[in-house]
């Protein structure tokens, strides 16, 4: 059942990514919510469960957008990895561990949208202009970013016991 | 005999030249799937829904705050009204020639008539593409290529549809090329857009006089948008002396960060865009 979670989590964040967010001048140059539930699913659950959802996710965004296809399945396999890679490096003890993971899996997603843009694409485009987003959305990735992975945790938490599985605790990769 | 640290890295060398090679394939064979329909027809009713809730409510909140100032409003429009059915007899001469004007000129109005109004019910997940998605599609005569403008000018193109929703790119995004020409001297080129929201009027010639404030318009060569539809103004301009161009910066009339409703113009596009999608 904890598909049911990702399922509402996901849709849910779609959602507000392309309905809610471009309504709100400032909340424009956020990261990328999607890609935050991404990193919550790499941080905080096992491979076998996550990846279907992060794979679906990615066909989902992919086909929502104007990006290149596979663009985004791809940056959530990669973000996906390199969290879990991260997460086992990154000393527990660290003080700042969760946002500097959260902020890492926020760079390696924009540099792959970067490498994307600049050389996919047709033209000879200047990453410069997306400079100024880049740096935005990671400062908003490492003060946001590890309250909403909590959140994403808690709620997830709330899910399991609210449809009787108890055991939230025991699938967690860690 | 390879170490584990070695086997580790070359495995993630090739996934990443892997990946680099299925992107490059994958992205240059974009435009549609039959996957992307299936995604649009999940998603894009929810969509539907959440922009009609959110545009219910700021016109809740919106029409709370503007009864406010409603009565002084409406004595300053009363007065302005006035003024204007003066102004409006004269006008009606003025228009009257100008019907005779484009009857002479054969000019078509009938393409912007067959048009179908859409809402927008979602935007691009990523801010660095530019798409939107509208609540209109094949059941409403929606056809891949078909232009979309706004009163102020061109704002897109359709480039997916399923049956009740159409993804649309917009002139901004990097990918969208228009075949346009400055108003006021006819120099041509190619509308690009770019990642800041503004569009690059590209393959100027050089010896072409360009100043700013310039309108720019579609010239109707791609055989999608139709010819005059407004663009933009010219914003900056750079020829430097090693170039056979100029770089010229187009500020589009569109603001695309209020579109709330579009137009979808129902004329053929150019059969070469259609066989490419």
């Amino acid at each position: 059942m904890t598909y049911g979670f990702y399922i509402i989590a996901g849709v849910g964040l779609i959602l507000f990514q392309t309905t809610v967010i471009p309504g709100i001048a400032v909340l424009n140059t956020l990261f990328d919510f999607i890609g935050l539930f991404v990193i919550y699913l790499g941080f905080y659950r096992p491979a076998r469960e996550a990846l279907p959802a992060v794979v679906i996710l990615g066909l989902l965004a992919d086909n929502l957008s104007r990006a290149p296809f596979m663009l985004y399945i791809t940056a959530y396999l990669w973000v996906f990895f390199g969290v879990r890679v991260l997460s086992q490096i990154v000393q527990v003890s660290l003080r700042f561990r969760t946002a500097f993971i959260v902020s890492a899996g926020v760079l390696i997603e924009n540099l792959i949208f970067v490498f994307a843009f600049v050389l996919l694409g047709p033209g000879t485009h200047s990453p410069a202009a997306g400079t100024a987003t880049f740096i935005i959305q990671l400062i908003w990735a490492f003060v946001l970013g590890p309250i909403l992975i909590l959140s994403f945790k808690s709620a997830h938490g709330i899910w399991d016991r609210w449809i009787g599985q108890e055991g939230f605790g025991k699938s967690e990769a860690k | 005999m390879l170490s584990k640290k070695m086997l580790v890295v070359v495995g993630a060398i090739l996934l990443i030249v892997a990946n680099l090679v299925i992107l490059y394939i994958a992205g240059n064979r974009y435009p549609s799937h039959g996957l992307g329909r299936v995604a649009l027809f999940l998603v894009a009713p929810f969509q539907d829904a959440v922009s009609v809730a959110i545009r219910f409510s700021r016109g809740t909140w919106d029409n709370y705050f503007v009864l406010v100032s409603t009565a002084r409003q409406n004595a300053r429009l009363k007065e302005s009204l006035k003024q204007a059915v003066a102004r409006n007899s004269q006008w009606r001469e003025v228009e009257l020639s100008n019907i005779r004007l484009r009857q002479l000129l054969d000019f078509k109005t009938a393409m912007i008539n067959q048009s179908v109004a859409a809402e927008i019910v979602g935007r691009d997940p990523s801010s660095w593409y530019q798409a939107l998605i509208i609540n209109k599609g094949s059941a409403d005569g929606i056809r891949k290529g078909l232009p979309v403008v706004v009163p102020e000018g061109i704002a897109g193109q359709v480039t997916d549809v399923s049956t009740h929703y159409a993804k649309v790119m917009l002139i901004i995004d990097r990918n969208s090329a228009v075949d346009a020409l400055m108003q006021r001297t006819r120099a041509r080129g190619i509308i690009k857009g770019e990642a800041s929201g503004r569009c690059r009027f590209q393959y100027v010639m050089r010896k072409e006089e360009v100043a700013v404030g310039d309108k720019i318009v579609a010239s109707g060569l791609d055989g999608v948008f139709p010819k005059g539809l407004a663009i933009g103004d010219v914003i900056g301009v750079v020829k430097r002396t090693s170039e056979i161009f100029q770089e010229v910066s187009i500020a589009p009339y569109v603001d695309f960060e209020k579109l709330e409703e579009v137009l979808v113009v129902l004329i053929p596009p150019a059969p070469d865009f259609a066989e490419r999608q």
